[in-house]
């Protein structure tokens, strides 16, 4: 699709469950029976791209008759670190994935820029770089090979993409690493390693799911330093986690999705309304305390 | 691009080479196979060379024709499209549709398979009587090696696309099972009158494959050596408008399957609903192991793939058996305990970190190897009585049948305990695949020495069991009958005894048996 970028007409920080603008993408999904929710209106809109680095407008997933996002509408702007909390099953990888051009949405459009994502997933996916939580590698490539291959594919000059790839192995640490088969990484490793192919084409946006699950603190630093130099280039990064205190440490701006829909978005101290992120977190999705007095068979008596 | 991906697909497969021991074995015995595939077709061609010219083009039409019907079919039903290079894998980068099609479909043709091919297609060169008939081989050599891999390609990624549904897989399953049975036994007809072709018979064969797109490059050949130029080149033609609609709609469906996911929700899996009465007898354990099983059997589509993946097991022991024409014939429903108990060849590869749970949670492998291995047996128990019942309606003898289930036990019995500790010592851990066809290289050669292997191994310990009925057979239809407890607990007693060497195994060196596990 060809797109003319227009002039910004998003608020800078809009968030909401409500479709400002939707549509059905090629070859979207038959909806099936049982619960549906209901269609965003087409409207001309559409076809202007908003002036956020992403936009997600009325986006729609179900899973036979789960809905596992529910007309999300998300804006997030150029040069933020964005943060997409909620609890296991809330829909945040699902979301993920939709923008990414991963999965394809029931409804709703993604912009990246000023490319929708399922029209023009060439010119989309030129500009984003893509950590997925079940990350896929080529198990028989040593960690050096599959940056080359991915540098080569992207179209990158070879010694482009050899000097970036050793840059890219020496600050993640896996100088050493870089000659073995990546079916012999660790899990931080591999994170580090998926990491690398994700910025080697220097990209506008970054999306990281689950970036810091089952790493090591020692690679955590790293991943932290090398997302916090990314940023200050300008960059956006978008991620996942459910560890709340790196999302409150790293992010200027969040995200809480519960049960497939956006419940608050803005600037940490909008959504955290001077509270800590866990505590506005569970507040936010309404989750309540377990009682723990159900498990007293877990108490050993003290003879 | 192309060369980008061509170089990816070399490198995977020299790597594959720094992998396990038996990823080096699979890769070597494919090259070993296909090089002995090149000089069966030097002698062929050699031979043919010293027929008339008219009957050298009957034969590249109908070689041809049904060398394209078998890269389409043979891949459906032993799941071994080469899937090395995984689109999955590069799904996040921006590729143009042009990009996708070429890269890999020029990777897909990297391989030991296609090189095979291509050398078997170009060999026929030597049969060329000019200069140009010979470059106009080669040429239809590659647009024909192209027809075979998009074709294979395209098959496999319908067939991932229309069994993501567990009724969809249950009825596809039944279809080709029936298919595998009769086309097992009735491959005869088929086979038969090949070893006594006529020209006339050959020209009849010619006339129809001649319509299948191998055909069409085998006609071209034909039309080559007769100096219609203009024909020969329409049908060049032909072929390539074939790969480039075939490759759009493949890589269409390719798409669908890489942006989706399988079906949830709905026709859910039940334990209790597939659970047989019998289970309700089985101590706890291995009920819940049972159960589990079935249920896993059900849900994940790639074990559907491994079950069909065993199918022409039937075809290749169907054929030779069905050339007797006996009433006792019916004993041979038996061979069923054979495909059986293949199944049991990768207990753990499909669910490898269930296995880390039952070590940790229960105090012995003993009732997860029993359930395990008794869901398969439940899988084909009724297709043997089936495959009985067929051999009765067709050769008559239903004195045998007794006789045809309990050597279905022994041959179960026999293969399982060779399979189920292979199935320890070397679990083969399955990845989530787009295309569930979709493999590494070699794989499935690596999954067809298992089957010789089991074939031979399970053949050795069933030998007692099948003498025994045989010399009943020899005695009386009705000593059958009497023989048949003595062949099933004897099936039995295999089947104990792996399990058991399985759990020994286990036991003996858990750390080892857990690291194998890891992809």
């Amino acid at each position: 699709m060809e797109s003319t970028p227009t002039p910004p007409r998003t608020p800078d920080t809009a968030a909401s469950t409500s479709a400002s603008s939707a549509h059905r993408p090629g070859g979207g999904g038959r909806p099936p029976d049982g619960p549906q929710p209901s269609r965003p209106k087409q409207t001309d809109a559409a076809v202007q791209p908003p002036s956020s680095a992403i936009s997600a407008l009325g986006l729609t997933k179900l899973f036979g008759r789960t809905i596992a996002v529910d007309k999300l509408t998300l804006h997030v702007p150029h040069g933020s670190f964005f943060g997409l909390v909620g609890p296991n099953g809330a829909g945040k990888s699902t979301t993920i994935s939709m923008i990414t051009g991963l999965l394809r949405p029931d409804a709703g459009e993604v912009w990246i820029g000023a490319n929708e994502t399922w029209s023009d997933p060439v010119a989309a996916k030129q500009q984003i770089g893509v950590l997925p939580e079940n990350l896929r590698l080529f198990e028989r490539l040593t960690g050096a090979e599959m940056l080359q291959y991915i540098g080569q594919i992207r179209g990158l000059k070879t010694e482009v993409v050899l000097s970036r790839r050793d840059d890219l192995l020496e600050t993640l640490g896996l100088q050493d690493a870089g000659g073995k088969l990546i079916t012999d990484y660790s899990t931080g490793m591999r994170k580090k390693i998926g990491l690398a192919a994700a910025l080697l084409h220097a990209p506008q946006v970054l999306f990281l799911d689950e970036p810091f699950e089952s790493v090591d603190p020692v690679s955590v630093r790293t991943i932290r330093t090398v997302l916090e130099r990314f940023t200050e280039s300008g960059a956006t990064i978008v991620f996942s986690s459910h560890v709340m205190a790196i999302v409150e440490d790293l992010c200027d701006r969040v995200a809480v999705m519960n049960a497939g829909k956006l419940v608050s978005s803005g600037t940490l101290a909008d959504v955290t309304q001077g509270q800590r992120l866990e505590d506005a977190f569970i507040e936010l999705i309404g989750a309540e305390e377990t009682d723990a007095g159900s498990l007293s068979w877990l108490q050993r008596s003290p003879d | 691009m192309v060369a980008t991906f061509a170089r990816l697909k070399l490198k995977l497969l020299r790597n594959s080479v720094r992998g396990k021991p038996q990823d080096v074995v699979s890769l070597l015995l494919a090259m070993f196979m296909g090089v002995g595939l090149v000089f069966g077709t030097v002698a062929a061609v050699v031979y043919l060379r010293t027929q008339a010219p008219e009957l050298v083009g009957l034969w590249v039409i109908n070689l041809f024709a049904l060398l394209s019907v078998v890269w389409l079919i043979f891949p459906m039903l032993a799941g071994s499209t080469d899937g090395t290079v995984d689109p999955a894998k590069l799904a996040h980068l921006p590729l143009t549709d042009w990009n996708w099609i070429t890269g890999l479909l020029t990777a897909a043709m990297v391989g030991v398979a296609p090189i095979a091919t291509l050398l078997f297609l170009i060999l026929w060169v030597v049969t060329a009587q000019t200069i140009g008939q010979g470059l106009y081989l080669l040429a239809s050599s590659m647009v024909l090696l192209a027809i075979c891999v998009v074709s294979a390609q395209a098959g496999t990624a319908f067939m991932s696309g229309l069994v993501r549904g567990r009724k969809t897989r249950d009825i596809a399953g039944a279809l080709l099972a029936m298919f595998a049975v009769s086309f097992g036994f009735g491959f005869q007809f088929v086979v038969d009158p090949l070893f006594d072709l006529t020209e006339a018979q050959l020209g009849l064969g010619a006339r129809w494959f001649r319509w299948l797109p191998g055909g069409w490059i085998g006609q071209g050949v034909a039309w080559s050596r007769d100096g219609d130029w203009i024909k020969a080149g329409g049908a060049l033609v032909a072929g390539v408008g074939y790969v480039a609609v075939v490759s759009m709609v493949w890589w269409r469906q390719l798409q669908t399957l890489l942006t989706s996911t399988e079906e949830r929700g709905g026709n859910g899996a039940k334990s209790d609903r597939f659970m047989p009465p019998v289970g309700e007898l089985l101590p706890l354990d291995i009920r819940t192991s049972l159960a589990r099983s079935l249920k896993e059997i059900r849900r994940d589509p790639r074990i559907w793939t491994t079950v069909v993946g065993q199918l022409p097991l039937i075809i290749i022991l169907g054929f030779p058996i069905s050339q007797w024409d006996n009433e006792r014939l019916v004993l041979f429903s038996g061979m069923i305990g054979f495909y059986g108990g293949m199944l049991t060849a990768n207990l753990f590869g499909v669910d490898s970190r269930s296995a880390w749970i039952d070590l940790s949670a229960a105090p012995s492998m003993r009732p997860i190897l029993w359930g395990k291995s008794l869901a398969y047996a439940l899988l084909v128990g009724p297709l043997g009585i089936v495959m009985a019942l067929v051999l009765v309606l067709w050769k008559g003898g239903a004195v045998y049948m007794v006789g045809g289930i309990a050597l279905t036990v022994a041959g179960f019995g026999a293969v399982a305990h060779v399979m189920i500790p292979t199935s320890v010592i070397h679990p083969i851990p399955l990845l989530e695949e787009t295309n569930l066809f979709g493999g590494q290289a070699g794989g499935s050669v690596s999954a067809g020495i298992r089957v010789l292997i089991a074939i031979f191994l399970g053949s050795l310990y069933v030998a007692p069991a099948a003498g025994l009925m045989a010399g009943a057979a020899w005695l009386s239809p009705w000593a059958t009958i009497a023989a048949s407890p003595v062949v099933a607990v004897w099936g039995w007693l295999l089947w104990t005894r792996g399990i058991d060497k399985a759990e020994n195994r286990i036991h003996t060196d858990q750390s080892k048996f857990l690291a194998a596990l890891t992809p």
